[in-house]
């Protein structure tokens, strides 16, 4: 389970997008980081937000030997 | 030199010799022909057998199997599309082995809602290598199944090679994905196509088959896909992105990194926006991507096009050993002066009050030491060994763009060597901290 997430890095790049990286701690102390290119204007805290579940699903699946 | 002929509607002897008397399947004509050299299949071929398909190629290079521009030319003289090889409703899977080249060919896996209903190329126990150009795969079944490469018993030789070029990849579910399983896989021109469903995540790996990755040149935006390549499979792969088109917005990597001998992702030159400069590096200790606009060294490094950049490298809980760092890409400069000392300088930026010390980071330069030979020597100023006392390394006063930055943090990486030989000096910055610098990777000689 994650128990903390944060927007670690925020880098604008030439173009108007920004480069992020999220950090995601879960409840054994693993940290999970997740990074992508957004475009201009995309929301990325609510993506962050949202991508808590999609994320524990994955540690599930993982740790279920998939 | 044998032709063989293919065509479901075809209702004579089914021996192959001709269109009028052609096998109606696939399988039955590679089952029989096993010296075939060229197979034709009629453009409107379509079998959909219920059951299984296994498609056993001859063992060694050289058998064609194409779609025929028509099925009333005899022999064929021109290659074409709309032949279709489907398992059909069932829940099986269709394996495709040996030594072939294909073209034109549509290959379907089962509909039923099975995760039997895989397409396995470069499938089997012994080796196999095959090319497939213009040809499609189409993944009906909505449960979690995958278009494989490699032998999906996971008990094949290790000489398996498949190339995919300007093929169509056609996905049924969210939790499809293309997998790779022991193979050396080279995939040029691919197409998503966007009538399919959307995969959560496009690529993925397998444990315990090592694979080698090659895509370029493809339009990857075709469905607009979450992450690029899952790298949570406890296995070595190594996957090279090349001058591709990408949905916007992507992860290019997801999944946790099993350790220092997993997956390896460098994409360079791909992005869902007119640049041409991108790259990014995934590793387990973390990612070095490319920085423009912003947080770049002026009068520091600049692509061919002039565009300035910098790296950004991104330390993760995994990079924080001395022996095993995060390495930036190579960046170097070619050398002529031999037989007196340089300096070469490396400038660094990063947003925090405390300055970075040498067992965090350093510079690792390799140089032509050796005279009358080609053998390198590699310097670094790093910590001297594990036990040492880890010192700051240097403050700079360069000028950097610090956009956002609220304590912008300066310093400059250096080493002193003798090159004996011109040629190339060849520097990677190292970094064994959780935390995020960025790297002029231009090197400064003095």
């Amino acid at each position: 389970m994650i128990i903390s997430s944060e927007i670690f890095l925020v880098s604008p790049q030439a173009d108007g997008r920004k480069y992020i990286i999220e950090k995601h701690i879960t409840d054994s102390g693993r940290e999970i980081q997740v990074q992508y290119l957004a475009d201009v204007g995309f929301d990325f805290e609510a993506k962050m937000v949202d991508r808590v579940p999609e994320l524990e699903a994955q540690i599930a699946a993982e740790e279920g030997g998939e | 030199m044998a032709l063989i002929y293919v065509d479901s509607a075809a209702s004579g002897a089914a021996n192959g010799t001709s269109w009028a008397d052609a096998y109606t399947t696939l399988a039955a004509a590679l089952a029989t022909e096993t010296d075939a050299d060229t197979v034709w299949l009629s453009p409107s071929h379509l079998e959909a057998t219920g059951a299984a398909v296994t498609l056993t190629a001859p063992t060694t290079m050289g058998c064609r199997i194409m779609c025929a521009a028509d099925n009333t030319t005899t022999p064929p003289v021109a290659v074409g599309t709309g032949a279709i090889v489907s398992v059909g409703t069932a829940s099986a899977a269709m394996s495709i082995r040996g030594f072939a080249y294909f073209y034109g060919i549509t290959f379907r896996g089962g509909t039923n809602v099975s995760v039997a209903n895989t397409i396995n190329v470069g499938d089997g126990v012994v080796a196999a290598g095959q090319v497939f150009s213009n040809c499609t795969f189409e993944l009906p079944s909505t449960a979690a199944v995958a278009l494989q490469f490699g032998p999906a018993a996971q008990a094949g030789t290790d000489d398996v090679f498949v190339k995919l070029r300007n093929c169509t990849v056609k996905f049924g579910a969210t939790t499809q994905s293309l997998k790779m399983l022991h193979a050396a896989v080279e995939i040029q021109g691919l197409t998503v196509d966007s009538s399919g469903s959307t995969p959560a995540t496009l690529f993925a790996g397998t444990a315990a088959t090592p694979s080698n990755i090659l895509v370029e040149a493809s339009d990857l935006s075709g469905e607009a896909f979450t992450n690029l390549v899952n790298v949570g499979t406890a296995c070595y792969s190594r996957w090279n992105f090349r001058n591709c088109k990408l949905p916007s917005s992507i992860s290019v990597v997801t999944g946790t990194n099993p350790g220092i001998g997993g997956p390896r992702v460098f994409m360079h030159s791909c992005d869902s926006a007119d640049t041409h400069i991108r790259f990014a590096e995934h590793s387990w200790q973390g990612s070095v991507v490319s920085q423009t606009g912003t947080l770049i060294r002026t009068g520091g490094a600049t692509q061919a096009d002039g565009t300035a950049f910098s790296f950004l490298m991104n330390g993760s809980a995994n990079s924080v050993h001395l022996w095993a760092p995060l390495q930036s890409p190579e960046f170097a400069v070619y050398n002529t002066a031999v037989g007196s000392a340089l300096t070469a300088t490396v400038e660094i930026l990063r947003d925090n009050v405390t300055a970075l010390k040498d067992n965090e980071i350093w510079l690792e330069v390799q140089y032509l030491g050796t005279s009358g030979f080609p053998q390198g020597s590699i310097i670094n100023d790093r910590m001297t060994t594990v036990m040492s006392t880890p010192a700051n390394q240097a403050s700079s006063s360069v000028t950097w763009d610090t956009t956002g930055m609220t304590n912008a943090n300066k310093q400059k990486l250096e080493v002193t060597f003798t090159p004996r030989e011109a040629g190339y000096i060849i520097a990677r910055v190292m970094l064994a901290a959780n935390t995020s610098v960025y790297v002029d990777p231009y090197i400064t000689l003095a």
